[in-house]
């Protein structure tokens, strides 16, 4: 479904990003693994076309897409979800997940996607005349998902959806990731501390200083010892 | 002075206040939305009520009528504006922008002054010069046209930024531009549509301001000057700040008139700029959208 080839993204003169080759298959549920600053959200944003590639290739769905807008991408059907949720805290909940359409298709048929939306996040439903900057953490990595899925993408790549929340609440995020996999849609997980997104997902990529240099089943790499110590926790 | 005498003054700087809102809002809209303080706002107001001068000695129709040309003019305007010159500078910082804003400001005074001379203009027709008696008292007609306006146009924009989908992205934008960027969002696009929002309420406020005081070409800075007190006060970007921003400046202004006389009425109104700043540094209604 996604596919990279070779790619090189620089930041000015600096090179971020070397040499990425990746594939993701519909249906599947990838994991990216890196710890801060390896470039994880510059991957991210290159798939989005936030920020152009010198060098090689991004294929979605037999379509070359890198070097087209972001509005463009999110037409094709690839979505993402923020690193650090960025919400419209200025804004209710409806008006949060009706922008999550702006620039899609569905924007014309946003009560298919408002009720879609709504029986994946039951609570966002009775909540959604408040202001988004007023709910918990948890509730608001609800939301920011809820977001990235009003535009009915095919692709929903989600840049560290367990970033600052209380482990009891990750488990509950995860859950919700497996039921958007459940409903037909294709995952990328991006994530530094990895147990959660490896347990949930098909495969794996690591990326360290800009590069992959392990990828593999999901089992896999949870034996894979650099994994284990480097993004699991393990001594 | 009796009783009702003083209440016809309140009632009268309300009126007045109304009007003053309506001028503040085209630069409530740009500060909010793209983040730059236009110095040539009152000068597109006072270009808006040439233009206006213009179509309604051509077309020998109302001033309220002129609008239905001119608004749309000042929105084009206001887009290219935008478009061409103030979307360019803004990645260059907070300066640009402004200096750009400045540079323009002259631009149109002198383009003005050389179109129309420095003669003394007004819009007004005779019937907003009639006296109305309304439960005993005298409100100014053209007071009463700014106040009812000033109503009319915040009602839209609220509707506006509430409703419609590029209202939402015009809030959304200055919130979070990358967020906005990120779920397909150009903010260059809606800084273009807010600029053309803006100039459309400068040209209501240009052609009530033209009705009400006779302009020139150089009128222009002092409506930015004022626009700037009741935006401040009523604090940065909010609309509804803008407007309780605009009664009280209305107000300061009348009541500054009655007890200290004319010669001191405007600095009163800025005295109470500070003092209002001093006990709220942000505003009325500052930190939102």
């Amino acid at each position: 479904m996604l596919e990279i080839n070779s790619l090189n993204v620089f930041y000015g003169d600096l090179q971020v990003l070397w040499d990425i080759s990746l594939k993701v298959d519909k249906g599947e549920t990838a994991t990216l693994i890196g710890s801060n600053g390896a470039g994880k959200t510059t991957l991210c944003k290159t798939i989005i076309g936030a920020l152009p590639p010198k060098t090689g290739s991004i294929t979605f769905m037999g379509k070359r897409i890198d070097k087209l807008s972001i509005p463009d991408i999110i037409r094709l059907g690839i979505t993402i979800v923020p690193e650090g949720r960025r919400l419209f805290g200025n804004m209710t909940v409806m008006e949060n997940l009706e922008l999550g359409a702006y620039a899609s298709e569905t924007r014309k048929k946003i009560d298919d996607a408002l009720e879609w939306v709504f029986n994946l996040f039951p609570v966002l439903r009775e909540r959604q005349n408040q202001l988004a900057g007023c709910m918990s953490g948890g509730e608001q990595q609800m939301l920011a998902i809820a977001r990235g899925l009003m535009s009915k993408p095919k692709f929903l790549i989600l840049d560290e959806p367990s970033l600052g929340l209380a482990p009891k609440i990750v488990t509950k995020v995860y859950e919700v990731i497996e039921r958007i996999r459940d409903e037909g849609v294709t995952v990328l997980l991006v994530e530094q501390y990895a147990g959660h997104a490896l347990e949930n997902s098909d495969k794996g990529f690591v990326l360290e200083n800009g590069k992959i240099v392990i990828e593999g089943p999901s089992e896999k790499l949870l034996k894979d010892e650099r994994v284990r110590k480097a993004y699991l926790g393990e001594e | 002075m009796d009783i009702l005498s003083f209440v016809n003054l309140i009632f009268n700087g309300l009126l007045l206040g109304g009007l003053f809102a309506l001028t503040a809002f085209g630069l409530s809209v740009f500060a909010g939305i793209m983040r730059v303080i236009n110095i040539a706002h009152g000068d597109f107001a006072i270009l808006a009520a040439y233009l206006a001068f213009s179509i309604i000695d051509f077309l020998k129709i109302d001033p309220f009528l002129s609008l239905l040309i001119v608004a749309p003019i000042m929105f084009v305007i206001g887009y290219l504006f935008q478009k061409f010159t103030i979307n360019r500078v803004l990645p260059m910082g907070a300066n640009q922008p402004v200096l750009v804003t400045f540079a323009l400001s002259i631009v149109i005074q002198n383009l003005l002054l050389l179109l129309f001379t420095a003669d003394a203009r007004s819009l007004i027709t005779p019937y907003l010069l009639t006296n109305i008696e309304l439960f005993g008292l005298n409100p100014s007609p053209r007071y009463a046209a700014g106040f009812i306006s000033a109503l009319i146009v915040f009602a839209a924009i609220f509707i506006f930024f509430k409703k419609t989908y590029l209202g939402k992205a015009m809030r959304a934008v200055p919130f979070d531009s990358e967020a906005a960027k990120m779920i397909g969002i150009k903010s260059d696009v809606v800084y273009n549509y807010a600029a053309g929002l803006a100039m459309l309420v400068v040209a209501i406020a240009g052609v009530l301001l033209g009705i009400t005081f006779t302009f020139y070409p150089d009128t222009g800075p002092v409506y930015v000057l004022l626009s700037f007190g009741v935006v401040v006060m009523g604090g940065l970007g909010s609309l509804k700040g803008s407007l309780v921003g605009g009664f009280i400046m209305g107000e300061a202004l009348v009541l500054g008139g009655f007890f200290f006389g004319s010669r001191f009425q405007l600095m009163f109104c800025y005295l109470v700029i500070l003092i209002i700043l001093y006990i709220k540094p942000q505003g009325l209604f500052g930190g939102r959208v």
